[in-house]
């Protein structure tokens, strides 16, 4: 088969992309009656992992119980599917921009190894977060935020502070 | 009034007839798909050579026996679905006109010498001689005599396979189609739906083989039309449904916020037709590879095509409407 060089084109502008990210938020508004979110598909996917492999122990426990048990669809919820849109979305802006390909984003003095771990502690520090706070960037700072909610608008500067607080520390591992 | 009670009364079905009113697991699935998909196979095989030569991409000259291959595996799973499965036979003791299933068992039945003659003529001289190698002593001369026709007679035999390949394709949605007490199935359109979905797949099938340059852009230019023809049949199938009788617009709501509402655009719309869709026409657009992943979602949004609408068809039966 012949192989064509895919001409990488230029990132959207953030400030755009930002703008249109609202949109997409209103048009979810308007559309599903729900706004964005990531980490409550995240949670109902381990809750449902975890029911799959230890159904006692979900169905006895006070958080997990109203996610799981028998009769209960836990996939069946907006953030899913918004979450499987999200992955598509992705994929198809990489490649229509040129930039479809595996490859892991490190800095170069770091292994693949350890910016994998890396990547692993921060996912599970940031989803015991987001259940602590009842929500992520999208679902707390965007939506919430949209909303007018003290408590998301609170949630985005911690969020913000602890960003400023702890990059310095990992900033190495870029360069 | 009870609904199973209900329906047990209006279609006459009971324990002693049907002992249930959903039956149709997931053999039935994988069968409608993979039949659709080797219909899919065989018609566009047999028009890319009726219409450019012989394609010279390596799977064209085994694609019709992997598509029996294909085919067997899906009758294997509608085996396992069969209450009495040693009853087959009866099936071609006579032809109901007015029965799909009827037809049904006779496609699949042409399939198999039809697809083995295009195969035959396919295939280089060392495949036709390995062929050969397994043909019992007493049957060389039959066997002979078939290997000819395949070579002489290879354009009709192209046509002859390429509607084939559309009737298979068909009858895998009128089976459904032709049952009206399934409010989701009552459509004319469900045939036409299946067929170009099965297209779709089958050319999802090739996609993921590698083809040549020539041959992909043409099949991937294909698929293009049988996406979009896709799309515009299931709207047209909701608008049907939506502007229909009550029952209908029963069945429409399935879809327009009913429980079958998420699955149905985001597995089989979005995922399946209009993402594969845009990815084919960027990449011809913008000179981008071609990536295996478009064809892997299209055979994923026929698989959930054919799943969703024989759960939903299964679950919207007769009932009574506020």
């Amino acid at each position: 088969m012949e192989q064509i060089e895919p001409v990488e084109r230029p990132l959207w502008n953030p400030y755009v992309a930002g703008a249109v990210l609202g949109l997409v938020l209103l048009a979810s508004y308007l559309v599903m009656g729900f706004g964005l979110g990531a980490s409550g598909a995240t949670n109902r996917l381990a809750i449902g992992a975890a029911w799959c492999v230890a159904p006692h122990a979900v169905e006895t426990n006070a958080y997990f119980a109203p996610y799981a048990g028998p009769g209960k669809k836990i996939l069946d919820d907006w953030l899913v599917f918004e979450v499987l849109g999200v992955l598509l979305g992705g994929f198809l802006a990489a490649y229509s921009g040129g930039r479809l390909k595996l490859n892991v984003q490190k800095g170069p003095r770091i292994a693949r190894t350890q910016r994998l771990l890396l990547a692993v502690l921060g996912g599970v520090l940031m989803g015991v977060a987001a259940r602590l706070a009842r929500g992520c960037a999208s679902g707390q700072a965007l939506t919430g935020g949209a909303a007018l909610s003290v408590g998301s608008w609170i949630f985005m500067m911690m969020f913000f502070a602890g960003a400023y607080l702890f990059a310095p520390l990992l900033r190495k591992q870029w360069r | 009034m009870n609904t199973t009670l209900l329906e047990s009364v209006t279609t006459r079905a009971n324990h002693l007839i049907d002992p249930g009113l959903a039956i149709w697991g997931w053999q039935i699935t994988v069968y409608l798909f993979l039949g659709g998909m080797v219909a899919g196979i065989l018609s566009l095989s047999a028009l890319l050579e009726l219409r450019h030569g012989k394609p010279s991409s390596p799977i064209f000259r085994t694609a019709p026996f992997v598509a029996l291959g294909i085919l067997s595996l899906g009758m294997g799973a509608l085996f396992l679905d069969l209450e009495y499965p040693f009853h087959v036979w009866r099936f071609y003791t006579r032809f109901q006109l007015a029965s799909p299933m009827s037809w049904g068992s006779w496609i699949l039945v042409a399939v198999y010498p039809a697809a083995f003659v295009f195969g035959l003529g396919s295939l280089d001289d060392s495949g036709r001689s390995f062929v050969r190698s397994w043909v019992p002593k007493n049957l060389e001369g039959l066997y002979d005599r078939v290997e000819k026709h395949a070579i002489e007679r290879r354009r009709e035999i192209l046509t002859g396979v390429f509607f084939i390949g559309l009737g298979l394709g068909v009858y895998t949605g009128l089976l459904l189609g032709t049952m009206a007490a399934r409010l989701q199935w009552n459509s004319a359109l469900l045939g036409p739906l299946f067929l170009v979905s099965g297209l779709s797949t089958g050319a999802a099938f090739l996609l993921l083989t590698g083809l040549h340059e020539e041959e992909r852009k043409r099949i991937v230019r294909w698929d293009v039309n049988a996406i979009g023809t896709e799309l515009v049949l299931i709207l047209l199938m909701l608008i049907g449904f939506g502007y229909g009788t009550e029952s209908a617009r029963f069945a429409a709501s399935n879809f327009l916020g009913g429980p079958y509402t998420p699955v149905f655009w985001s597995l089989v719309v979005v995922l399946g037709l209009v993402v594969p869709l845009l990815m084919e026409a960027v990449e011809a657009k913008r000179h981008l590879p071609f990536t295996l992943v478009t064809p892997a979602l299209v055979l994923v949004g026929g698989l959930a095509l054919r799943a969703i609408l024989l759960a939903a068809g299964q679950d919207s039966a007769f009932r009574l409407i506020p």
